[in-house]
């Protein structure tokens, strides 16, 4: 994935598909490295932006855009 | 040999019956847009 | 599906082709860059590298390599590790006759290398005549050797008037071998300028693999031909001309251009030997030319939604200049095949 002004933009080798996320500022790329997922990207974040991003997460899981890791 | 396709005979072809046309999606006011792409014009 | 994304103008392409040489050992008689010999002045290791580390910056994400024939570079191999490190995906388009087992397990390693093998035939004779004798027996050796990998592989084949009854059956091929089928759209361009009115495929054949398109499933095509794509594969790729919006073309020697089909002078967009590749994205006129272009003389067709007037190289290369409108998309084939054509343009083996 890579950040574009409108947001960010995720690359899925497989399709090869693209998708556009129009997210402005919400998210950044670091946002989704292993290490800061679920800690930083969400931490001291509005109700609201954490609902968008909660959102958006499962959208890009559901897409095939994100893989889901458990810690168990 | 197949049938020669009038131009008004092609043009109201159905719907993609392969792959349904992805809209673009909102998600709590995101537009998140999926576009297929396979090499981008050209050779590869 | 919206272009809007596509027309906010991206950072950097999604991906690009790269033309690592023109160096070749075959002469296919359609060849778009009209390969063969290597050109005197090809980028080194030291600034192939340099461009991988470039590319890997501006965040693209995919490089195509060709040429010529990519694996005729010494380096090759070299340069496709520097991308992997980096994690840029590669698809190498090559005509299989360098590929053996041993390669094969080393491109195999990385996990992050697509191939396609041109074939432009289902017969040998009919390959052969187009790519040389003997190329059919060595690309479909190369596909067993790929489809026996973890390698993503397929055919690509080149839409000719020679070849276009044996789409369906380098269809099936494809399936017995276990590999994808992806076929390319035959360009004026290169070697393939001077072939143009031996090897186009007529109307009619372009018609008839429209119509085998819409009935078949699981042909990649490239985004070649997404204006005669017929009803059934639209939302299946982009609609319109990606160059210099999604996607340009390195040259053997670091020049940039729009894309493959456009390496002439006047597209030049700049060299890496003068400027970075980010700066070139960035502010190339002829970049920002192709990002405004608007195909007027097509916008009131039923059609332009689909195709937004086909391919510019095309175009251009046919005579109608970059905005005139693609002269091969479905409407002008459509209407061509409905008038009735003079005894001379009759050619053997073509559909009437």
């Amino acid at each position: 994935m890579r950040r574009e002004e409108f947001g960010l933009l995720f690359y899925d080798l497989k399709g090869p598909k693209l998708l556009f996320v129009e997210s402005g500022d919400l998210l950044e790329v670091d946002d989704f490295e292993p290490a800061s997922a679920s800690a930083s990207a969400l931490a001291g974040r509005s109700a609201s932006a954490r609902r968008r991003i909660e959102g958006l997460v499962r959208t890009l899981v559901a897409k095939g855009f994100l893989l889901e890791q458990s810690l168990r | 040999m197949e049938k020669i396709e009038t131009v008004e005979e092609t043009l109201e072809q159905g719907p993609a019956s392969e792959q349904e046309t992805e809209e673009p999606g909102i998600v709590d006011d995101i537009c998140v847009e999926e576009l297929a792409i396979d090499g981008i014009c050209g050779v590869y | 599906m919206s272009n809007r994304f596509v027309e906010l103008g991206l950072s950097a392409p999604v991906n690009l082709t790269w033309e690592v040489t023109l160096a070749c050992n075959l002469r296919c008689a359609h060849c778009l860059s009209a390969s063969g010999a290597r050109a005197p002045d090809e980028l080194d290791t030291s600034e192939a590298l340099s461009l991988v580390e470039q590319l890997h910056a501006a965040n693209v994400f995919q490089v195509n390599f060709g040429g010529g024939e990519p694996f005729l570079r010494p380096d090759f191999e070299t340069i496709l590790d520097a991308c992997h490190e980096r994690r840029l995906v590669t698809c190498i388009s090559t005509n299989g006759t360098l590929i053996d087992r041993a390669r094969v397990e080393r491109l195999s390693r990385s996990g992050l290398v697509a191939i396609q093998v041109s074939l432009d035939g289902a017969r040998e004779e009919t390959c052969d005549a187009l790519r040389g004798a003997g190329t059919h027996r060595r690309a479909v050796e190369a596909l067993r050797l790929l489809a026996d990998s973890p390698i993503p592989t397929s055919i690509n084949t080149v839409l000719t008037g020679l070849n276009a009854d044996e789409i369906p059956a380098l269809h099936e091929l494809a399936a017995q071998l276990g590999v994808s089928f992806r076929v390319s759209r035959f360009r004026p361009s290169g070697r393939g300028a001077e072939g143009w009115e031996r090897l186009r495929p007529s109307a009619a054949q372009l018609l008839a693999f429209s119509a085998w398109l819409s009935s078949t499933a699981g042909v990649r095509t490239g985004d070649s031909f997404f204006s005669l794509t017929p009803q059934e594969r639209q939302g299946l790729g982009l609609n319109l001309c990606g160059a210099a919006k999604l996607t340009c073309c390195v040259g053997p020697s670091g020049d940039v251009y729009p894309c493959a089909f456009m390496q002439r002078q006047e597209f030049w967009a700049g060299s890496l030997r003068q400027a970075s590749f980010q700066e070139i994205w960035d502010r190339a006129d002829i970049f920002a030319t192709l990002r405004n272009l608007r195909i007027h003389s097509c916008e009131s067709c039923q059609r332009f939604d689909q195709c937004h007037g086909g391919c510019p190289a095309v175009a251009y290369h046919l005579g109608r200049g970059v905005a005139g409108g693609d002269p091969e998309c479905l409407v002008n084939c459509v209407q061509v095949v409905g008038t009735p054509q003079p005894a001379a343009d009759r050619r053997p083996g073509r559909a009437a």
